[in-house]
């Protein structure tokens, strides 16, 4: 009995033949081969991996440079918030101690801290706003 | 040859003087400047600026004048005295003490103290911001100093 051959009837000899003939015995990889190919794979991954790593701490540098100038900024130019306090309260036409003094003395809503108080006052004294404005 | 003998000591003469010419503009002196407030009504906030006419002045300290009512140190540029680069200052205080609290007449409100260097007498400029009374309204005050040299290095 031949069931196999049975089978193969009913396909087309050009299939049968191309069967055939990758039906060969598998070439053997000794350890030796898988040691080579495996070298050859990671020097090849570790020449493409350099650039990458470079390149990651290249825009590390960048972000942490950003961060540092965005806080230097945001030290050097003060709080918009903060310096819209500090205006003309007492319509003298000019900021000076008697500001603080006015707006020491507004009850209500308007009180402010000892701190902000001090703050502004001494905005009014700094050399630096006093250079600008002058 | 007499003349080279003679130009070598002209030379070293000149360069004599102009070492001790250079050391003695080096020299600094320290000087306390006590500044005061003249009014007629009683002062609730003040502001003075001071700077040197002619330069070669450094302020170094400041403390505060002798009204109960100004008890703290005056507002100035902590950060500019501490750094050594203050030739000009603005000093300035406020209080929120009593009316019947408030000094009048001719106060001490600061005394600076300077660190002055070169041989030239200092000349300093002083200018009256504003003074107000308790309620914010100005006074017509004047400001004047007092200045001693007291100590040569």
């Amino acid at each position: 009995m031949k069931p196999e051959k049975d089978r193969t009837d009913d396909l087309p000899q050009p299939l049968i033949e191309a069967l055939e003939s990758s039906d060969r015995p598998v070439s053997m990889i000794t350890a030796r081969v898988d040691r080579e190919v495996s070298a050859m794979a990671r020097r090849h991954f570790s020449l493409r991996r350099r650039p990458a790593r470079a390149q990651r701490l290249a825009w590390t540098a960048v972000a942490a440079a950003v961060v540092v100038a965005v806080f230097a900024v945001q030290l050097q130019s003060p709080d918009p918030e903060q310096t819209s306090l500090y205006t003309d309260v007492d319509g003298s036409g000019r900021i000076d101690i008697a500001d603080v003094l006015a707006l020491a003395r507004m009850q209500g809503t308007e009180e402010r801290s000892q701190a902000e108080l001090d703050a502004f006052a001494s905005w009014i004294v700094s050399l630096a706003r006093a250079g600008e404005t002058s | 040859m007499r003349n080279v003998i003679l130009s070598l000591i002209v030379l070293c003469c000149a360069c004599a003087w102009q070492t001790s010419a250079a050391q003695h503009d080096d020299r600094k002196r320290f000087a306390a400047v006590d500044i005061y407030l003249d009014s007629g009504e009683p002062v609730a906030a003040w502001q003075f600026e001071f700077s040197s006419r002619n330069g070669r002045m450094k302020i170094v300290g400041l403390e505060n004048g002798e009204s109960k009512a100004f008890g703290g140190t005056p507002y100035y540029d902590r950060e500019a005295v501490q750094r050594g680069t203050a030739d000009r200052i603005i000093v300035a205080d406020f209080t929120l003490a009593g009316a019947n609290e408030l000094p009048s007449g001719r106060i001490r409100i600061a005394t600076l103290h300077l660190m002055l260097t070169g041989a030239d007498a200092p000349q300093f400029d002083l200018e009256l911001v504003t003074a107000v009374t308790h309620e914010g309204r100005t006074i017509d005050a004047s400001i004047s100093l007092e200045s001693q040299i007291v100590r040569k290095r």
